[in-house]
């Protein structure tokens, strides 16, 4: 999102004036810089192992990398969560149900590819049932290695934390928009 | 509780739950769960969530290349994985592996299969709700993981054993590390007793849950330490095909029970093994060459063309038994590999072990059988 | 292998039978091979026992052909269970048909692939190298 100065024009029913002006209050300098520096710290994965790297995931939860001190804690319901490591591989099959846990978790969530596989194939790039997860998902940092180390992993949540805090905005999705717009609208005609 | 037990005049009727792909044991596998109230009354398992097709990428690439690839789908336990495909190899190569590599390889082997239990073993905690043990293994865990680092120069996938020998020999001080892991791992296993084994809550959890008795067991084909825990004396080690096994007497642990209880005991049973077998391989380890004459050096390895023929294999990986038919038509690829893998084996265990059980059983008997799926799916 | 059987595809549910009358009771592993040139497919089954002190640690291997355009075989998973999901996996890889052991869903590999066969020899997955 550029930084460019748009004009809202406040017309229609309160309850959207109130939250278009919520979202721009949320979006400038003192808020924005509190509500991120909270997000940095409470980024919760999905358990979501799509392949062989979830053991070295799973090791970077262990005592001896302890993620938990960067304030990473697995969550086992998508709902609760706000980050989604794709965890190796993405098989077609996978993609489906990765794409829907994606749809799941609440705003604003990111995404981490893990391993060469969710890069670009790696030692499985011709196989005839992958797909690579940038084609599938809006991937935030990627992490080399086959697999990554846990070291590499704390890494790459340590860079998206920095991500976060310099310069997450309020993001809305596109496809979204129009559907959230006329459930308002209509739960605010019944009201 | 069935419906037909609720008392009302009802009809009884079963619904269908899916767990899975995404849940907080080790994911990717559906369970496609029938249902009579909360009793279990049908299972399928969904698997191929991890299905990347090792045996057809297997047929693009060299002999030498297929090392790395076949070890992705049990990375967890990937020197176990290794020396199968290098068997199958060095049989249709017909060349015979060195003394004291045999005992380098058994001591890989048996250190991944320490690692690969204690990764089942956390998972397991994981999912029946003790997370403590998921915390205590995983980071037992990684001083074998150390130890193996010291030896290969990977923490999980080592590519260490190569047709003909192994990369490299035991480095500098590695007994006296490996006796003090060891030693470790061995004195920890009686506070896992005290705070996991012997606790009244763990027992009746696992207890008389997804029993598999002796005759079904085999009829089913189970293997690994799932087919062990109910009583059939079967391990692919006794054949001495592999490794040092024949010269270190090495005998299979069983236990009669079959339940879940006893394959997690079962897991820590073949640790203390293992940790046995180590430490006679260490004492009674060979001088001598660690590579065979015809195979040695990088270029021998790469450019190394086997001679037409077919080839099968069987070793014992942590999971159970994993088998590799290599058919090569004398190039430099393979024309065909098959693996079959023991969580693919082990799949078939869920339909006989959850029937009849509740559904807050279902995590119970997933945990036991070890169950890994990318190792199913390949 | 001590012991190569080389069967008609039509007997393959007789030998196992016999096989398991004799007191083999698993099947390792399940091979099929493609041989579009003679227009075969071959099937390998590596069979063993468990309880049968004689005759653990042996394998016997099975072998057997079906006609690669009609691939059809009568399966074997009643007489040994163990082989049940290595049959589904060989149909939807291969695309040989295990009679009495059908499935509608395809078993490991998704939806969209269903009857692509990929370990056939002619289905082509690109390789490293320049062209």
């Amino acid at each position: 999102m550029g930084q460019k100065k748009e004009r809202v024009i406040l017309l229609g029913n309160l309850e959207n004036a109130v939250r278009k002006v919520g979202t721009r209050l949320a979006d400038m300098r003192p808020i924005r810089n509190i509500r991120n520096w909270g997000i940095t710290f409470s980024l919760w994965p999905v358990p979501l192992t799509t392949a062989c790297c979830g053991a070295e995931f799973a090791a970077t939860m262990s005592p001896r990398f302890d993620m938990e001190r960067l304030g990473v804690l697995p969550m086992a319901s998508s709902r609760q969560t706000n980050v989604l490591i794709i965890e190796g591989t993405l098989t077609r099959k996978m993609a489906k149900a990765v794409k829907i846990i994606y749809r799941q978790m609440p705003e604003p969530k990111f995404v981490i590819a893990m391993g060469s596989c969710a890069a670009d194939g790696g030692i499985f790039w011709n196989s005839y049932n992958i797909v690579r997860p940038k084609d599938v998902l809006p991937v935030d940092v990627f992490i080399p290695g086959c697999p990554p180390r846990p070291e590499a992993v704390i890494r790459a949540i340590m860079q998206l934390q920095d991500k976060i805090k310099r310069k997450l905005k309020y993001r809305m999705d596109a496809k979204e928009r129009p559907r959230k717009r006329t459930r308002r609208q209509r739960v605010s005609r019944v009201v | 509780m069935r419906v037909k037990e609720l008392g009302k005049d009802r009809r009884a009727e079963t619904i269908t739950l899916f767990i899975g792909p995404q849940h907080p044991g080790s994911g990717h596998l559906r369970l496609v769960v029938e249902l009579d109230g909360d009793v279990v009354v049908g299972i399928r398992p969904d698997i191929g969530w991890v299905h990347r097709g090792v045996e057809k990428i297997a047929e693009t690439k060299k002999f030498v290349q297929v090392i790395p690839l076949i070890e992705r789908p049990s990375i967890i336990d990937s020197a176990n994985m290794n020396v199968g495909y290098v068997r199958a190899v060095e049989k249709l190569l017909g060349v015979e592996v060195p003394d004291r590599a045999r005992y380098i390889r058994t001591i890989l082997c048996e250190l991944n299969r320490i690692a690969s239990h204690l990764y089942g073993i956390g998972i397991f905690g994981n999912m029946i709700g003790t997370s403590t043990i998921f915390m205590w293994s995983f980071g037992d865990r990684e001083i074998i993981v150390e130890l193996m680092q010291e030896l290969t120069g990977a923490r999980l996938t080592y590519s260490f054993f190569l047709p003909g020998g192994v990369k490299g020999d035991l480095p500098d001080g590695f007994e006296e590390k490996l006796e003090k892991g060891l030693r470790y791992i061995e004195n920890r296993i009686p506070e896992y007793n005290a705070l996991f084994i012997e606790n009244p809550v763990t027992e009746d959890r696992l207890k008389g849950v997804g029993v598999i008795d002796r005759e079904k067991a085999v009829e089913i084909g189970l293997t690994g330490p799932n087919l062990r825990a109910s009583g059939v004396e079967y391990d692919a080690r006794m054949a001495g095909e592999y490794g040092a096994y024949k010269d270190l007497g090495f005998k299979p642990v069983t236990r009669p029970e079959g339940d879940s209880f006893a394959r997690l005991m079962l897991r820590f049973d073949e640790i203390e093994g293992s940790i046995g077998l180590i430490r006679k391989a260490i004492r009674e380890m060979p001088q001598g060459p660690i590579m065979h004459e015809r195979t040695k050096g990088m270029a021998r390895q790469v450019l190394m063309k086997v001679p037409e023929g077919e080839a099968f294999s069987r070793v014992e990986c942590g999971r159970g038994e994993l088998t590799f038919f290599v058919v090569s038509k004398g190039g430099d690829k393979p024309h065909r590999v098959r693996m079959v893998t023991p969580s693919f084996r082990n799949l078939i265990g869920f339909e006989t072990a959850l029937v009849g059980h509740r559904l807050a059983d279902v995590p119970t008997v997933y945990g036991s059988l070890d169950y890994f799926p990318p190792e199913a799916d390949r | 292998m001590e012991r190569v059987l080389r069967i008609a595809s039509d007997t393959l549910k007789s030998v196992a039978k016999e096989l398991a009358a004799e007191g083999f009771d698993h099947v390792k592993s399940l091979t099929g091979m493609d041989r579009p040139e003679e227009g075969l497919i071959e099937l390998v089954y590596h069979i063993s026992s468990y309880l049968n002190p004689a005759l653990r640690g042996r394998i016997v291997e099975v072998r057997t052909e079906v006609d690669r355009s009609r691939p059809i075989i009568n399966s074997i998973s009643d007489v040994f269970p163990s082989c049940r999901y290595m049959e589904l996996e060989t149909r939807d890889l291969l695309g040989v048909k295990f009679e009495g052991n059908e499935e509608p869903d395809p078993l490991i590999l998704p939806d969209e692939l269903k009857n692509t066969w990929p370990l056939r020899k002619d289905y082509k997955i690109p390789e490293e190298g320049v062209e």
